[in-house]
């Protein structure tokens, strides 16, 4: 089990950490995400993996359930993630409305980066298709 | 007594909740935020008057007895950063008028300003590492906001590599979290503190490092300074002084916490002097080659940030003596001077100090920017010398050479740097035209004359600084006081101090 969240951890890192460099800023916030995905799994695996589910420790011998801190530390963090990725979204619709443009910098002319602003049209902002 | 620090703690958070949601005219908002600063401002030095004795007040949440239940602790350390944080909230609500800024921004700004005030004093003030993150998140979810506040193109450009650079050092600081309770099975960070020796060796370094590189971040420390002069310029005039004033110390404040508590290896304290004292260096010679007014006073930040975090590093009494003076002095000064900076700007109409109208901002600002920036370059009698002797005493009796090299020529970049600002901003005669309003001169001048007395009250605050110093150096007492906390325990597991 530990193994097998150790190669998501490190697929999903990998993949995140490769989305984020790139020049997309829609890339970039699944980017990030995918990293903060890899951050839950760190501290649940750092918890432990435990056979049951903590909710039954009431019957459970001790041992046998899963740690429900790092469970709770998650789900904060979830939380957290989730609301910082939506602003990014947010911001993303503002730029593309303000720049009809959602590259990190500027592109130059000729340089046809068009899927950030088929992204944005997806996103429905007004004035992102070029 | 410790209900002064839920006082504290939930004061700024209903305030910013209340201005956000109330339909209140800005005249009204202004007055509410008024009156509420005050009170914060009365109960930090409440708090301070209560801890300066060397008692560490601690409250526990919900009758949970620690380390099963969150805590809160005030003790020397804690409580003079929130008296910082409310004088500086105090003057930035003064400074920010509808009037001069703008409606809109007065309207924006002052709900997220006690909101982001409600974050700093929570992870002041908590005694619990995973709540400690929760904390920097409230922080960090107002201050993206409060950049987005100026609005337009630029503040939209800042705010990407901003939130991305502190989102991935919140994601290195809650999988150091979460390392560290795989480590020790405890987050309460007086617990950690006992049991951080037990843990296996490779997790705990694990952990620590990542929390050493989160609050590094966080604090704009060496390498990882880029992002701060890329979004403190964006923000708007009196809330650029609260950022520069304590968003990067809540970094600092973070690693003066956790240092003396959990990282006994002395790999970290070499870390700590070594990145302190390369940005000493580095930002203060990236300011000297700035012309954008803000930009520059930005790298001066991560710079004098340098200062404090290598006195920590060096883990002596008159070090870490000298690094707290040199907090208490900085955050009043670098407030100024971003005032000073919104003053020129406005008053110019331009960011760049090579096209602002010498003398434009008239004699009230320029005696204010005498006062700090020379303060900022360690000259005497100001603060900024006793903050510094502070520390160059404590890099001498730890025979650090080299640092004590770095501190000196740090020092003359700054004077350098702050002679640039003078020449291009105020080095000519009054302009005839001074008509702008005293008004918004006033709250400046207050933060300059709070850092001439901090220079002619040396002595005592010198004093509390060392004994702040005794206190973070002595773990077993913070951890004493932590355990003393009654309330409910499962009969199972616990404390053990």
């Amino acid at each position: 089990m530990i193994v097998v969240l150790a190669l998501a951890v490190t697929l999903l890192v990998a993949v995140g950490v490769e989305l984020l460099l790139g020049r997309s800023l829609f890339r970039a916030i699944l980017g990030l995400s995918l990293l903060a995905h890899a951050a839950n799994l760190v501290v649940l695996a750092a918890g432990g993996v435990g056979p049951a589910a903590p909710i039954l420790a009431r019957d459970g011998v001790r041992g046998q359930t899963a740690d429900p801190l790092p469970q709770a530390l998650v789900l904060t963090a979830i939380v957290i993630s989730m609301a910082v990725t939506l602003y990014l979204i947010g911001l993303l619709r503002a730029k593309a409305r303000d720049l009809a443009s959602v590259a990190v910098e500027p592109a130059p002319a000729g340089d046809g980066d068009r899927e950030p602003a088929a992204v944005a049209v997806e996103l429905g902002a007004p004035g992102g298709s070029r | 007594m410790s209900g002064l620090l839920i006082a504290i703690f939930a004061l700024p958070g209903i305030a910013g909740v209340l201005l956000w949601l109330l339909p209140l005219s800005p005249a009204a908002m202004r007055r509410l935020a008024l009156s509420v600063a005050p009170i914060q401002l009365a109960l930090a030095v409440a708090i301070v008057r209560a801890v300066a004795g060397g008692e560490v007040l601690v409250h526990g949440f919900g009758s949970w007895a620690p380390p099963f239940g969150i805590v809160f602790v005030a003790d020397r350390l804690a409580a003079l950063f929130l008296l910082l944080l409310a004088v500086l909230v105090f003057f930035t609500t003064w400074a920010l008028r509808s009037m001069v800024h703008g409606e809109k921004t007065s309207r924006r700004a002052l709900p997220l300003l006690f909101l982001l005030a409600f974050g700093l004093s929570g992870a002041f003030l908590t005694g619990d590492l995973f709540n400690l993150f929760v904390m920097f998140e409230v922080v960090l979810l107002a201050s993206y906001l409060l950049l987005q506040v100026p609005g337009g193109d630029r503040s939209l450009r800042a705010a990407f590599p901003n939130i991305a650079i502190n989102l991935v050092a919140s994601l290195l600081f809650f999988v150091g979290v979460g390392l560290a309770y795989g480590a020790t099975g405890t987050v309460n960070l007086a617990d950690l503190a006992v049991r951080m020796g037990e843990g296996p060796g490779g997790l705990r370094l694990a952990a620590l490092s990542m929390l050493v590189v989160a609050f590094g971040i966080k604090a704009g420390l060496a390498p990882f300074l880029y992002w701060l002069p890329a979004s403190y310029p964006v923000l708007s005039g009196p809330v650029a002084a609260l950022f520069a004033g304590m968003m990067t110390k809540l970094g600092v404040y973070a690693l003066a916490r956790t240092a003396p508590l959990l990282m006994q290896e002395t790999a970290f304290q070499a870390v700590l002097v070594w990145a302190g004292a390369a940005s000493a260096l580095l930002a203060v010679v990236a300011a000297l080659s700035e012309y954008e007014l803000r930009r520059l006073l930005s790298f001066h930040i991560s710079s004098q940030v340098g200062y404090m975090v290598l006195g920590l590093g060096l883990m002596t009494r008159a070090a870490i003596a000298g690094a707290v003076f040199y907090l208490v002095h900085h955050v009043l000064v670098k407030a100024a001077l971003f005032f000073v900076a919104d003053e020129l700007e406005r008053r110019s109409g331009t960011r760049d100090l090579r096209s602002m109208t010498a003398g434009a901002a008239g004699p009230a600002v320029a005696v204010g920017f005498v006062i700090a920036g020379f303060s900022l370059a360690g000259l005497p009698p100001f603060s900024g010398f006793f903050a510094k002797l502070g520390l160059l005493r404590g890099a001498f009796d730890a025979s650090e050479w080299i640092v004590l090299a770095v501190l000196v020529v740090a020092s003359f970049y700054t004077l350098a740097s702050m002679l640039k600002v003078w020449r291009f901003a105020f080095d000519a005669p009054p302009a005839a035209d001074r008509r702008g309003s005293l008004g918004t001169v006033i709250p400046l001048l207050g933060l300059v004359a709070l850092s001439v007395v901090l220079a002619l009250a040396a002595g005592p605050v010198f004093s509390y600084a060392e004994a702040t110093a005794d206190q973070l150096l002595d773990a077993d007492a913070y951890v004493a006081a932590v355990a003393e906390v009654p309330g409910h325990r499962p009969a199972a597991g616990g404390f053990r101090p």
